[in-house]
């Protein structure tokens, strides 16, 4: 009786290890990351605790609203804690935007360069590869509203290596071409697009009824501010469509 | 049979009346209504947030009930004697286990419909379009909290100390999220340094693989998409597990003395 409780402790190892071999060893093992992650120390035991529980998406959805609230907040604020990078892809002072006058919507933000803004988009890509929303919103905020398309390629890039066959991206690398060569007929014809899809985000829609305005097209941008109010879930940009309306008389 | 069940009802009921359960759904509301916060934060995204705010949390405050009351419940009953009670009338001692058991999982299955219950009517008004998705994905977390309460009740029975057996399953749920992880070290490291990864290995052979049940992470893919629920696996996988801890602590159980 004295083998009994080794025996028996044996033969539920044993079971457990026929049960990994039956269903488990079956399922698609996990490859390595082809990318190579990018985590910053900033979150990662908060990352790791989730991921601990289970909750990968959950890590993600903090990234986002870390970002948004990056972001959203005035840029000394942040400063302390956001990631710095390197400078050298900075095309803020080579490449005057027709875009980004003292008329431009987003101008109530109070501009900015965020640098920490692509960094924190890829860390939520690090975390979940499919969602694409974190890239949309950077590398739109990047291009169009920061003057920096060339760090919102970048996000791009990098988003693309993880998820090739995303058409967004495909798509929004055609938006920031249009908009580096300055024709902004180009931009809309894209942004028209981008716009049909229920993942892109408010600030895209933003940046094309304004587009619409200052190319003279007075009845699409009414219907892109009436759909952002009636639409969207951010507050500011109701705010800022309800005062283009007005503008516009809509 | 019949006692099993009788024991598990009146598990059941006692658990409902206890005040843990009761903290443990104030709790999940208070947890639900910080969710709608934070998705008021995440803006385009709050339908998201909400999501898996909402199923993680319900996912936990399950997994707490279960397993505190798996890890306290019978080694309670062992050391205020009154398991004597029970045990002195015709009911075996795998039959009181089983039925303890099933009494904690029924009422843990009733407090995860309460919570899920709410935090849909708060899905459904901020507009989230209903997928089925839901419930196997609630199914694949209620399954994860029953092999991980048999564990416990084992664990508990093995340590005889409730808070050994609750930290040892605390490591054991996270380390079976991060089995896929731990597979793919020991397969890249696993040549150059076995001694190292040895133990390793053996441990991804063991653990129960959490991961397989963890549907939430495809919750969103665009609708018309399919995504696979592997059914027969999660109650192949489910079942057997729980099957194998029970029967370690059933055979545990019966050959303590009190």
């Amino acid at each position: 009786m004295r083998l009994g409780l080794p025996l028996a402790l044996a033969g539920g190892l044993g079971m457990c290890v026929l049960l990994n071999a039956v269903f488990s060893r079956r399922q698609a093992a996990l490859t390595a990351d082809p990318v190579g992650i990018q985590l910053s120390e900033s979150g990662a035991l908060e990352s790791a605790f989730l991921f601990g529980m289970g909750m990968r998406r959950l890590a993600a959805d903090l990234g986002l609203i870390r970002m948004l609230l990056y972001y959203g907040g005035s840029e000394e604020e942040f400063s302390g804690g956001a990631p710095r990078e390197a400078d050298e892809d900075h095309d803020h002072a080579s490449h005057a935007h027709a875009l980004f006058d003292s008329d431009h919507p987003e101008r109530s933000f109070g501009g900015g360069r965020y640098p920490g803004l692509g960094p924190m988009a890829m860390r939520v890509l690090d975390l979940d590869p499919s969602y694409s929303y974190p890239t949309l919103f950077a590398a739109g905020a990047l291009a169009f509203n920061l003057n920096q398309p060339q760090k919102a390629l970048w996000v791009i890039e990098y988003a693309m290596k993880r998820d090739p066959m995303n058409r967004r991206y495909h798509e929004y690398v055609a938006a920031v071409g249009a908009h580096r060569k300055g024709t902004p007929k180009g931009v809309i014809e894209v942004l028209e697009r981008l716009v049909l899809d229920p993942e892109c985000p408010t600030m895209m829609k933003n940046i094309l009824g304004f587009l619409y305005y200052k190319n003279g097209q007075k009845a699409k941008a009414i219907g892109i501010y009436r759909g952002i109010l009636s639409e969207s879930r951010d507050p500011s940009y109701r705010g800022l469509a309800e005062r283009m309306l007005q503008r516009l008389g809509g | 049979m019949r006692s099993i069940l009788v024991l598990a009802l009146n598990s059941w009921m006692e658990n409902l009346r206890n005040r843990f359960f009761g903290m443990t759904l104030i709790f999940a509301g208070v947890v639900l209504y910080l969710s709608m916060l934070l998705g008021l934060l995440a803006c385009d995204q709050e339908v998201r947030v909400l999501l898996d705010f909402g199923l993680g949390f319900i996912e936990l405050m399950g997994l707490f009930g279960a397993v505190y009351c798996a890890a306290t419940v019978v080694l309670r009953e062992m050391e205020t004697k009154t398991v004597y009670m029970i045990l002195t009338r015709p009911v075996g001692r795998t039959s009181y286990l089983l039925g303890r058991y099933l009494g904690l999982m029924l009422s843990v299955a009733a407090a995860m419909a309460i919570m899920a219950g709410g935090h849909l009517v708060i899905l459904l008004v901020k507009g989230w379009g209903w997928r089925s998705l839901y419930l196997w994905a609630l199914g694949g977390a209620f399954l994860k909290v029953l092999v991980t309460g048999s564990l416990a009740l084992f664990l508990a029975l093995s340590t005889t100390s409730a808070l050994s057996a609750l930290s040892i399953t605390m490591i054991l749920w996270s380390l079976g999220h991060f089995l896929p992880e731990i597979r793919l070290m020991v397969r890249r490291f696993g040549s150059d340094s076995m001694i190292v990864m040895a133990p390793l290995q053996a441990v991804s052979w063991v653990i129960p693989d959490l991961q397989l049940f963890n549907l939430r992470d495809k919750l969103d893919l665009p609708v018309g998409m399919a995504v696979s629920v592997p059914v027969g696996a999660w109650l192949g996988y489910g079942a057997g597990y729980c099957a194998v801890w029970l029967f370690l602590a059933a055979f545990l159980f019966k050959r303590k003395e009190f």
